[in-house]
């Protein structure tokens, strides 16, 4: 059930999830800008809200994103992972976009 | 968790931390242990450290289900924001909102997906059965058939 200590899969396997969150960062970044221009677009209460909702989620998903990475790289060779508070963070963030997105949509 | 240091020979060597002790060198289907395998660490609890490379299958699994969420999130931003009019009322935010609220739940239920299986990975149980790709599923077939609706009435106004 357990690999042979030599397996260089332990230390891909860290690189490749360190993508994922690399991507899953990226895909953030587009969300957060589309959501941010459309509420500058016509600044009005809903959009203002929904302004401040997706900073503060911004901000608590990069708080995931970089505790999660610096776990990552100390993975080669360790048995660090992500831990549930900085996947409860990712989660926080995006359910605030959510909120941002509806915000804007109503 | 606990940390681990390379030896002289390159094999990861656990440097085990308080409230963590080796259980065995052997991987659970050799007869007798094996100096190359990894070592399993077992805390007070009985918890087993899994396999690092399922531990972050499993974490690349939430992150792939987030994106997932993000995306169905950002398709309701731009259905409100892109598309135009429909002839019928709030055409464009009955087809909005339901992705977005699906999005934002995908989020959710992905931590505790995640959350259930790394327990079972410690525990050495079976990892329990996904309910996310059948919400989903059944989520998009929803959404279509409202576009669907909402297609129809526009046709033949």
């Amino acid at each position: 059930m357990y690999p042979k200590a030599h397996d260089p899969d332990r230390g891909l396997a860290g690189e490749r999830t360190d993508l994922a969150w690399s991507r899953t960062g990226l895909a953030m970044i587009v969300i957060v800008g589309g959501i941010g221009r459309r509420a500058l677009a016509a600044p009005g209460v809903l959009e203002v809200a929904s302004l401040v909702v997706v900073l503060l989620g911004t901000l608590v998903w990069g708080f995931g994103l970089r505790g999660a990475h610096r776990i990552s790289r100390s993975t080669a060779t360790g048995r660090h992972t992500a831990e549930l508070h900085l996947l409860t963070a990712v989660t926080v963030g995006s359910i605030a976009i959510a909120i941002a997105a509806l915000l804007i949509s109503i | 968790m606990p940390p681990t240091g390379d030896t002289a020979f390159g094999h990861p060597k656990p440097l085990v931390q308080s409230g963590w002790r080796v259980v065995s060198t052997a991987m659970s289907n050799e007869p007798e242990p094996n100096p190359d395998s990894i070592p399993l660490l077992e805390n007070s609890s009985g918890e087993i450290e899994p396999d690092v490379r399922f531990t972050y299958a499993n974490e690349r699994t939430f992150l792939a289900w987030n994106r997932t969420a993000l995306a169905l999130i950002a398709t309701g931003v731009i259905v409100v924001g892109v598309l135009p009019k429909f002839q019928i009322d709030f055409g464009r935010r009955v087809l909005a909102i339901p992705m977005i609220l699906l999005g934002a739940f995908m989020s959710f239920a992905s931590l505790r997906e995640w959350n259930a299986n790394e327990n079972a990975m410690r525990h050495e149980l079976p990892l329990p059965r996904s309910s996310l790709p059948r919400i989903l599923t059944i989520g998009v077939v929803v959404v279509a058939l409202i576009a669907a609706v909402l297609a129809a009435f526009q046709h033949g106004a």
